[in-house]
């Protein structure tokens, strides 16, 4: 028989005490390890993950302070440069302020030199013009410059407007009248002068003469308001205008024409 | 030449005896438990594994899956019973390779044995699952005239399960021994190795196909009550 009963009772005995036996110290520890092992790996992944979102969030908030950082940099920046371009603006205006006082103090002292230069000027050409004149006059013929200046106002005399007439006689019969020359006048170009005057006013005047030495080549009867006068004093009048001119265009423009610098 | 181990009687008092299929039986249960123990009783939890752990880890979670794929679950309730057989009937078919031991599963008593307890665990979770009448209706499907055959059947598949296992084991030693009596240098060492191969498939045969009767009583249950969802579902619809 090849089936023995009792080894199968204790075959089957066997076989069921096997079970028990490899659920207690083979599936039982492994399964639990292994569950142990998951769960333990399933903690570490949702601690990885929890760090990976904190991670993320402190990124996110990084990110966003660095750009609110960067907003407020560029605000100052913005406020910075506002500031500068404001200080710039100011200095430069004061500065051409400054340009400006020194320039029309400048101005004018070379406007007072220029009088003074021309002043000098008309000064001195008239006594060499006087010099050079009489030389010539006197080189030239026998009559003598005073005389021909002399002459030469009786004339310019004679050719007065009958308004400026009647104004000349009522002072001169008043006050008397002034004649101012630039040289003395000899006693006989006097007696002419004093002539000629009463001619044209058609009675006696006094006439006070007075030499001023300032007064260029010439002769002047000043009269209240009216003044008559010969001599190169229109010829300096020129020549100062000229002077004048030069001055001007050396000196250029005005600064109150100067041009707007660019801001 | 003994056609089975049962017929080696070591000792023998009144009805009681140990013959040498118990006996190696035992020494395989030593085996199997003393060998899982020494691993066991160090098992961590941690990244850090023994190589002993990985194998049985392995060799568990592999046995696990499958009974899953039998359509069993929840798997680990029927790990225990299924993977014992399947560690059972390998050990005792790889250590048919050393000399001087003789496979307790090539003794039809204890393949019987084996068949007997698969022949008990699917009623027994067959009935768990349904309930004693439901379990019972199965023998009665499709029609009660069915019910011989299925009985036949049962009893048929359980007598097919113990012999195959029996005949296959111990045809290998048998062919083994004459071919060892015949031609001694080469062949038996040929045949030997075959029987590794054999003994690993019949290992895993007996497993799948308890691991299957069992599914059978239980995976019935749960298609009828996944069909009787889907009418109620429809009823309502």
């Amino acid at each position: 028989m090849l089936i023995d009963w009792f080894t199968v009772g204790a075959q089957a005995v066997n076989f069921l005490i096997l079970v028990v036996l490899l659920k207690r110290f083979l599936y039982g520890p492994i399964l639990r390890a292994m569950e142990s092992r998951e769960a333990r790996l399933a903690e570490r992944f949702a601690e990885a993950e929890q760090a990976l979102e904190r991670a993320r969030q402190a990124e996110a908030e990084f990110r966003r302070q660095q750009q609110s950082l960067e907003e407020a940099r560029g605000e100052r920046l913005r406020v910075i440069e506002e500031e500068a371009e404001q200080r710039r603006k100011e200095l430069v205006a004061a500065a051409r302020a400054e340009t400006s006082s020194l320039r029309a103090a400048w101005l004018g002292a070379l406007h007072s030199e220029q009088e003074l230069f021309g002043r000098e000027l008309k000064r001195r050409v008239g006594r060499e013009v006087l010099h050079i004149a009489r030389k010539s006059l006197a080189d030239l013929s026998d009559v003598e410059l005073e005389q021909r200046l002399v002459e030469r106002f009786t004339t310019g005399l004679a050719a007065l407007a009958s308004k400026e007439r009647e104004q000349l006689a009522a002072t001169g019969r008043s006050d008397g009248l002034t004649v101012r020359s630039s040289f003395e006048l000899p006693e006989s170009l006097r007696s002419r002068l004093r002539n000629g005057l009463e001619a044209l006013l058609e009675h006696e005047v006094r006439v006070h003469f007075h030499t001023d030495s300032e007064l260029p080549l010439g002769i002047e009867l000043a009269v209240g308001g009216l003044k008559l006068s010969w001599g190169v004093d229109s010829y300096f009048e020129t020549l100062q205008e000229a002077v004048d001119e030069l001055f001007e265009s050396q000196i250029g423009t005005p600064p109150e024409a100067a041009p707007e610098e660019p801001a | 030449m003994d056609i089975s181990p049962d017929s080696v009687v070591l000792w023998q008092w009144q009805g009681l005896k140990l013959n040498a299929t118990m006996l190696l039986t035992w020494l395989n249960m030593l085996l199997l438990t003393g060998g899982a123990w020494l691993v066991t009783r160090r098992a961590r939890s941690d990244h850090s594994l023994e190589r002993r752990q990985h194998f049985l880890e392995a060799l568990v979670v592999g046995m696990e899956r499958q009974v899953r794929a039998m359509g069993l679950s929840p798997p680990r309730e029927f790990l225990p019973f299924i993977g014992t057989l399947f560690l059972f009937v390998l050990c005792a078919n790889l250590l048919a390779i050393i000399p001087g031991y003789e496979a307790p599963t090539g003794s039809l008593s204890t393949t019987t044995a084996l068949a007997l307890c698969v022949f008990v665990a699917v009623p027994l979770w067959g009935i768990q699952r349904r309930g004693l009448r439901g379990f019972l209706k199965l023998y009665l499907q499709p029609s009660p005239l069915m019910l011989p055959f299925n009985l036949m059947g049962e009893l048929s598949r359980t007598l097919a399960l113990a012999v195959r296992l029996f005949g296959n084991i111990m045809s290998g030693a048998m062919i083994g021994g004459i071919l060892l009596a015949v031609a001694p240098l080469f062949f038996p060492v040929i045949m030997q190795l075959f029987g590794l191969l054999t003994g690993t498939i019949q290992a895993y045969i007996f497993a799948v196909l308890a691991a299957v009767y069992i599914a059978a009583a239980v995976q019935v249950e749960q298609q009828r009550e996944t069909g009787d969802t889907t009418k109620k579902g429809d009823a309502h619809g």
